[in-house]
């Protein structure tokens, strides 16, 4: 075994990995409370809104995948809120907006994080809310420790919020400044929003504990928090990235009538692993897309991040994108051939397009011509986003993997009396009526997040996930071949260097794209990068530990041993439990 | 992620902050189980005892109630620091002349066991400051060992290594092999056995250990296999408050363990490092490496000379700690030219012990060190007990005229030091290593790191790390060792080239090779924040809330 950056976590009744660790504290903490993976998944996971508030937010949204033991079935927790019913395109073309802006009230959807949590809560955790937002309310009312990466984001927002955003400044500038690492940070009026929805879950206390979540639920979403997101964005305009000052679109009603979807997952078998990921309203299948394109390759013949390994799976990453950007929308709006796209003939006949010696710069969906991408770089001023991600693992086999984002503070001011930014989803639908990801009226836009899990034989296996936008799928994807296909032990697996491409459109704001493109972590030797670099890829060298922050559970449901990872990169990610 | 503190490569983890609590230890469960007890509602004593109770559960190659430690705790509500010296004096059976008949003392088996001083430590420390009961502190140590843990990838590799010993005996054949095959890593331990004594300790106290049944238990055990150890050596011994030994450090004052500890040498080189420039030296250069090899072997050949128990000997401790002697000790250091006494030996033996901070809401700080000297001690588990037997007759020195030199009864001379830190009064830091004669060279480059350098406990814990080995100045028998610097390889080629160029002999020991696996928490001067950083190089683990 090779050095790690640190132990694998190594319990026996739970583990948490989460986004940052005192999120992973606070999740270990409910299962002294007697809670299970979800009630720990959700409590990380309100941690994290909090914590990472330049990632992610309750205004934002959480796909999440659950396998209940009790059940043994895998679900998937449609945590992507949907467009207001005004955002319609004729409306956006008549404001002479080509590209939904990705700052800003306009690219807002209903957030789809709070309804997320507690439809997991209230399906298949065990604990109240009030126990699972403890953690959350705490740290927003006694202000948790600032750490480097948060000071160094408002810092960079400091101009923005003290010029455009006053309800902003407000909370993350306490003193008139950037608050110092080591500094406490609260913020009372989320608090406030929290404890609300508890005491809307106390006073129907007496109709059952899923009852009681419910009414917690509505108090968001039917209730003065819904009202007071409405009317914020209604009378505030803010400047976006179309270059004028916009008000919002969402109604009460986009709020009243939005429904959580608990649906079924989407799998696809690789080499006796079931792998399950949520639908085509995310990229999640574009996983399941590149093992079927993988699995026709003796991957650990080619050796680890090998020139023919990087080679390999970076033009099955492009095939496979290229039919998320052809097929993936909604698909309560459009039919998605989904079933065909993961049949092992489909794959079969993609796989003939891999060249082996030279990379690929069209982008070739399945049944549309090629095309070349053309080459766009992301606009500077946009912040295209960050993510978290949280799971959990129980000693009776539950698993549970969520990647909340959005709603983060870079891009929408702080909602007046609530603490916390509406999201930008909607930035990811196109303006094209006959793209599968076109905007509608409630309609969800293909998100970019993408949690993920895994079981062997029937048996739970893995929960993991990573933030990163568009190379979610790719991260994970390569951390996933690294446990099957080389058999590395968890943390050799997500410390090992990783690699990426933006060959396609981008899901955020502008949709840029950059064709060919292969982003190398330095670690990955001089040697192999000039190889590549040979067959036609465009190589760009990253940091030696700059690319991803894969976080990952596995349990033996033979030995009850659960296994936790987390990525070094970035130096905020961790694992906590016993 | 490069740091802007002359790290070459990153820190790999968070600086990990809390408000409420915070364990750092060589473990991830041993941390939980201290972060467990704070929010329980213990203070930073509860939730050390109880990290330590766990570390003899998880991590049984480097402490246990087998063993010995010292304690030291920063109390903020009098803003007193306080010791207590749990280490174990020699059976009074053990004398010089029967291990020199015998051949000299054994690195393991029966005659390597001297008297268990740390459960008496742990005792002592929660009876003054704990706040929970014991059977709420032990719980989860008791619940690891009796509904078992994962045994980690360093822990399986450690037993692999003592495999044979292990089944050959059927005590430790019973809880460290599966059925005399070495458990692999992911495989669950139980010491039910080990629960059991937790158990008894929790309900009866020091008498249970002492003078009850597991000292009966223990010296039986010892009777049968011809070892020195009875139960009159048990129940004659006590832990003690020591009055801890400080120094003032560019406005800091460090405490250390008095004698029988090392920490007197932590103390010795800090205060001639403070006579220089480090500032212009720069961190992690050849220059500084240099200054503090150098002021490294100064203090190590006084304590050579002159430590060992002080109710045997006299050791000159003011003079030695004090500003004017590092003053001329100072000036013995040719910053140009490596010293060299004595020629190369054989290389010492493995050690193996373990560290862990505490701090809690109030900005009580807890600092333990506790071992059972090297891996899994003497390898004898004492019957039912589950209780691995130190080995720590192994640091006794046999020649006579040498401070440290056997007699029954007597504490050996220790290397454990654990460091405590604090500022006009306030609590600024804690930190200390395992690693024998590596921890006071280890604390040197932690202390300076943080207070110097500006280092986070994180950073500082993870830079490259160097050690100096001086013959025949080992604590572990033979007690002789090669005479060189050794250097991770992290270390940038200027700083190995100058130090090359100085006369020092270099030993390159990989990225990560160096010693010791070092925990530190820092309290944030404003806020009161708790900032904890833990060693990447074995197992440990930072938790906070």
């Amino acid at each position: 075994m090779s050095f790690t950056t640190r132990p694998v976590f190594m319990g026996r009744h739970g583990v948490v990995s989460a986004g940052h660790y005192l999120a992973a504290t606070a999740g270990s903490r409910m299962f002294e409370k007697g809670g299970n993976a979800i009630d720990a998944g959700v409590a990380a996971g309100f941690a994290l809104n909090v914590l990472e508030p330049h990632a992610n937010g309750i205004g934002g949204e959480v796909p999440i995948l659950i396998y209940c033991a009790k059940q043994r079935r895998v679900y998937a927790i449609n945590g992507q809120g949907y467009a207001p019913k005004a955002a319609t395109i004729a409306w956006f073309r008549s404001q002479g907006i080509d590209i939904i802006p990705g700052d800003g009230f306009l690219p807002a959807t209903v957030p789809g994080a709070f309804g997320s949590w507690t439809t997991a809560l209230q399906q298949f955790g065990r604990l109240r809310l009030q126990d699972v937002l403890e953690p959350a309310i705490e740290m927003m009312e006694e202000g948790f420790p600032v750490y480097p990466d948060l000071r160094r984001a408002i810092a960079r927002l400091q101009g923005k919020f003290e010029d455009e955003w006053p309800s902003s400044a407000r909370v993350y500038l306490p003193n008139g400044r950037p608050p110092e690492v080591g500094e406490f940070l609260a913020n009372p009026d989320w608090a406030n929003t929290f404890k609300a929805t508890v005491d809307a879950e106390i006073r129907s206390g007496h109709l059952g504990r899923e009852a009681a979540i419910a009414a917690a639920r509505d108090e968001f979403y039917k209730g003065p928090v819904g009202e007071k997101i409405v009317a914020f964005q209604r009378d505030t305009k803010v400047l976006d990235a179309s270059g004028k000052r916009n008000a919002g679109l969402l109604s009460e009603a986009d709020f009243r009538e939005y429904v959580t979807k608990v649906e079924t997952a989407v799998t696809f078998n690789y080499r006796g692993y079931d792998v399950y990921k949520c639908n085509t309203w995310c990229q999640g299948p574009v996983f399941l897309q590149q093992l079927a394109l993988l699995e026709g390759f003796d991957l650990a013949g080619l050796g680890h991040n090998s020139v023919e390994y990087i080679h390999t799976v970076i033009e099955a990453s492009k095939l496979a994108f290229a039919d998320r950007e052809q097929y993936y929308g909604d698909p309560d709006f459009v039919k998605v051939p989904l079933d065909r796209l993961l049949s092992k003939a489909y794959a079969s006949e993609r796989r003939a397009l891999i060249d082996a010696g030279r990379a690929s710069l069209a982008l070739r969906p399945g049944d549309a011509p090629a095309s070349a991408p053309a080459y766009a770089e992301a606009d500077p001023n946009v912040y295209t986003g960050d993510t978290t991600h949280v799971d959990a693992v129980d000693r009776e086999g539950n698993l549970f993997a969520a990647t909340p984002s959005g709603g983060w503070i870079p891009s929408s001011p702080v909602i007046e009396g609530l603490g916390f930014p509406l999201g930008t989803r909607g930035q990811m639908f196109y303006l094209d009526p006959d793209h599968a990801n076109a905007l509608a009226p409630r309609k969800r836009p293909r998100t970019t997040l993408t949690p993920s899990l895994a079981m062997k034989d029937g048996k739970p296996y893995m929960a993991f996930g990573t933030p990163g936008g568009d190379c979610q799928d790719q991260w994970t994807l390569q951390f996933f071949l690294n446990v099957i296909d080389f058999g590395m032990n968890l943390q050799e697996a997500i410390d090992a260097p990783s690699f990426h491409t933006h060959h396609f459109p981008n899901s955020f704001y502008p949709h840029n794209a950059k064709p060919g493109s292969l982003t190398l972590e330095a670690r990955i030797p001089a040697s192999v990068r000039e190889a590549l670099s040979e067959r036609g890829h465009e190589v760009t060298v990253g940091g030696e530990w700059s690319h991803g922050k894969v976080l990952a559970i596995t349990f033996d449901s033979a030995s009850g041993l659960i296994a936790g990872g987390a990525s070094p990169r970035g130096q905020i990610a961790y694992a906590m439990g016993r | 992620m490069r740091s802007p503190h002359g790290v070459t490569a990153s820190a790999f983890r968070p600086s990990v902050m809390g408000r409420n609590g915070m364990v750092t230890s060589g473990h991830a469960l041993a941390s939980q189980a201290g972060i467990r007890t704070l929010m329980g509602g213990g203070n930073a004593v509860d939730a050390a005892i109880a990290t330590a109770a766990a570390l003899g559960v998880v991590e049984p190659a480097g402490s246990g109630v087998g063993g010995d430690g010292f304690i030291l705790i920063y109390w903020a509500e009098t803003g007193e620091v306080s010791a207590v010296n749990a280490t174990g004096p020699a059976p009074a059976a053990a004398t010089r002349e029967r291990y020199l008949q015998d051949g000299g003392i054994p690195m393991k088996g029966i005659r390597s066991v001297s008297a268990p001083g740390l459960v008496d430590g742990w005792l002592l420390a929660h009876e003054r400051y704990g706040g929970l009961p014991l059977e709420e502190v032990f719980r989860p140590a008791i619940s690891l060992c009796e509904d078992g843990f994962p045994v980690s990838h360093l822990l399986a590799g450690a037993m692999q290594g003592e495999r044979e010993r292990f089944a050959s005996d059927p005590h430790t054949r019973a809880i460290y092999t599966n059925d005399g095959a070495p458990i692999a890593a992911g495989g669950i331990l139980c010491n039910a056995n080990l629960g059991e004594t937790l158990r008894r300790i929790a309900r009866d106290g020091r008498k249970s250990f002492y003078e009850g049944e597991i000292a009966r238990e223990i010296a039986a055990f010892s009777r049968a296999r011809d070892g020195l150890l009875t139960e009159e050596d048990l129940g004659n011994f006590h832990a003690h408050w020591a009055e801890p030994i400080h120094v003032n450090y560019r406005g800091y004052e460090v405490y250390e363990m008095p004698p029988n500890s090392s920490g007197h040498i932590l103390l010795q080189e800090l205060n001639i490092v403070e006579l220089f420039d480090l500032q212009r030296s720069g961190c992690n250069t050849a220059e500084t490496i240099h200054l503090m090899v150098e002021a490294k072997k100064l203090a190590f050949a006084d304590r050579e000379k002159f430590m060992a128990d002080p109710e045997w000997v006299d050791i000159p401790l003011a003079g030695m700690l004090s500003k004017e002697y590092a003053a001329e000790q100072a000036e013995r250091i040719d910053m140009e030219r490596a010293a060299y006494d004595v020629p190369a030996g054989a290389p010492e033996a493995h050690e193996d012990t373990t560290c862990f901070c505490t701090a809690d809401r109030a900005g009580n700080l807890v600092c333990i060190l506790q071992s059972i000297q090297s891996g899994f001690g003497s390898s004898l588990i004492a019957g039912e007990t589950g209780i691995l037997l130190n080995n720590r007759m192994t640091y006794w020195h046999l020649e006579e005229g040498h401070p440290n030199c056997l007699m029954p009864g007597k504490r050996v001379r220790h290397t454990m030091n654990p460091v405590i830190i604090t500022k006009d009064g306030r609590p600024v830091l804690t930190c200390g290593t395992p690693g024998a004669d590596t921890q006071v060279q280890t604390n040197l480059q932690l202390v300076t790191h943080m207070l110097d350098f500006g280092m986070t406990p994180q950073e500082a814990v993870s830079a490259p790390r160097w050690r100096s080995l001086q013959n025949p100045m080992e604590s572990t028998i033979p007690h002789v060792c090669s005479d060189n610097l050794q250097l991770e390889d992290r270390f940038a080629a200027d700083v190995r080239e100058g130090l090359a160029q100085k006369g020092h002999e270099l030993e390159m020991v990989g990225d990560w090779g160096g010693p010791g696996s070092a925990q530190a928490i820092m309290v944030h001067p404003e806020s009161g924040a708790l900032i904890g950083g833990s060693d990447p190089r074995r197992d440990g683990y930072a938790v906070g809330y």
